[in-house]
């Protein structure tokens, strides 16, 4: 941090944001308080879905025995799973046709579902996991009569280990060879810790703001639809500002894409 | 202009021009309980005015604080007794503000006595950690002087947390609170309209009957 002169923090609560809407309102007392609040927090987990990079969390996972790894309670969607090779990620791939393991459903006696006691089915067949330090990752293979020993690239599609999400038991399956000990997974959180101390990146402020103000008459009939319709508008705008500035291009980076594409030769 | 003199000017106003004149005296306890309805006009049309604005400044001039003990903490919830009735506005404004005592910045937000239910189920309750309350009549003990109404309080820190053991509640004051030699603070026009409504009201009522009408009582 630059310490040139002193500065606010670049990351706000919660509180801070309805805070800031009570003032806009001119409302100086909490009796808007918790319905506020409420607001604020779906609008924080709506802008981690839909508008900002700040709910891409990372996760490191252990396999169990079958071939599984829970989701995070945060989890909402994935964005990558792998594991570390070389100081990166290896992205595996999905497979929607593995199996997902269950047991026998059961049977109805006297309109209660009495479990069947059966084992659990599925993912029996998985190959071996294999570690980290041994790892496969090419297929040997023949090609024109002659023998492989790997792959320059594996086609897409086709990989040495997969996974699938098991969203009803809020698991990964996992099939192939995969390190057990590592698992990471870069996925969509909820973007809230349930302790209430998630903190909010000043650029989404001026965003959720709007949002709060919108929210807050959108379902008051005594409001007209135009003056709704205005909140809306405004609401828009700050979010397109909102991803504009997220997806916005630095000079720096722009050069380098350009520069990546061209080369110095001879003039003709 | 200090209350009692507002009640002396009623008395003045209405006394009859006899001097020595007792019957013809209203009494200043009767004017007081007048000068209190009239007061409770005032004080709501001053937050309804402050509601046009969402500027509620005036209704400080009129709020006090007082300090309550927080009693019988389980958990996060305990309750307080209210050192009086809250006047009553909308929105609970006869209650300007609760808050600990010992840290004036904690500030409890207020909620409606059946909120808790929806609340409950919702991010807030967990996620953040304003403590609240809401109003109720006094339940538990409701004997002649006892206080008669309470506050349910919610989310109370809970140790090793330093607890809240009494809150600060700034309420509007009714004129039963006032005493007769503190200073009524009106807006303009205020004294004037509060002897105007109380003079309006008792000059109506009908004169004594001091006639004879020659009637004997007899004892049984």
């Amino acid at each position: 941090m630059s310490v040139q002169s002193p500065k606010i923090s670049g990351l706000v609560s919660s509180r801070y944001v309805v805070m800031s809407v009570l003032n806009r309102m001119s409302e100086y007392s909490l009796k808007s308080y918790l319905r506020l609040m409420q607001i604020c927090l779906e609008g924080v987990t709506e802008m981690n879905l839909f508008h900002t990079k700040e709910s891409i969390e990372v996760v490191y996972l252990h396999m169990s025995t079958a071939k599984t790894c829970q989701l995070p309670a945060d989890y909402i969607d994935y964005r990558k799973i792998g594991f570390p090779q070389d100081g990166k990620l290896r992205v595996i791939t999905k497979h929607d046709n593995l199996l997902l393991p269950r047991t026998y459903y059961g049977s109805m006696v006297n309109g209660v579902l009495v479990p069947d006691t059966g084992d659990a089915v599925g993912n029996a067949d998985a190959g071996n996991e294999i570690g980290t330090t041994s790892g496969v990752y090419f297929i040997p293979h023949y090609h024109n009569g002659i023998y492989t020993g790997e792959l320059y690239g594996l086609p897409g599609g086709v990989d040495t280990s997969y996974y699938r999400i098991d969203i009803e038991s809020r698991q990964i399956i996992f099939s192939g060879s995969t390190p057990r000990s590592e698992i990471v997974m870069e996925y969509i959180s909820t973007g809230q810790k349930s302790d209430g101390s998630s903190l909010i990146p000043r650029e989404v402020v001026p965003a959720l703001r709007t949002y709060i103000l919108w929210m807050k008459d959108e379902n008051d009939p005594r409001i007209a639809y135009n003056a709704k319709e205005r909140l809306k508008i405004e609401h828009e705008e700050a979010v397109e500002a909102l991803r504009s500035f997220n997806n916005s291009f630095t000079a720096d980076e722009y050069l380098r894409m350009y520069y990546s594409t061209t080369y110095q030769a001879p003039r003709r | 202009m200090k209350k009692i003199n507002l009640i002396d000017n009623i008395q003045s106003w209405l006394a009859s021009d006899n001097a020595a004149d007792l019957k013809g005296q209203y009494h200043p306890e009767e004017i007081k309980v007048w000068m209190s309805s009239a007061f409770n006009k005032l004080i709501i049309n001053a937050w309804r005015n402050g509601k046009k604005y969402n500027e509620f400044s005036l209704i400080d001039a009129w709020s006090k604080k007082y300090a309550c003990s927080v009693a019988s903490q389980v958990g996060t919830k305990a309750h307080t007794l209210l050192p009086f009735a809250p006047v009553q506005l909308p929105e609970n404004a006869g209650i300007r503000q609760i808050s600990d005592t010992a840290d004036p910045s904690n500030v409890f937000a207020p909620m409606e006595a059946t909120a808790a239910v929806v609340f409950a189920e919702l991010e807030v309750q967990t996620m953040d950690s304003t403590p609240v309350y809401s109003l109720e009549q006094n339940y538990l003990s409701t004997g002649a002087g006892e206080a008669s109404h309470l506050l349910r309080l919610d989310k109370l820190p809970v140790a090793p947390a330093t607890l809240i053991v009494s809150v600060d509640a700034l309420l509007v004051q009714n004129l039963d609170q006032i005493d007769d030699y503190d200073d009524l603070a009106l807006p303009e026009n205020g004294e004037d309209d509060l002897m105007k409504i109380v003079i309006e009201v008792m000059r109506g009522k009908s004169t004594p009957d001091t006639a004879n009408d020659m009637v004997t009582e007899r004892k049984q």
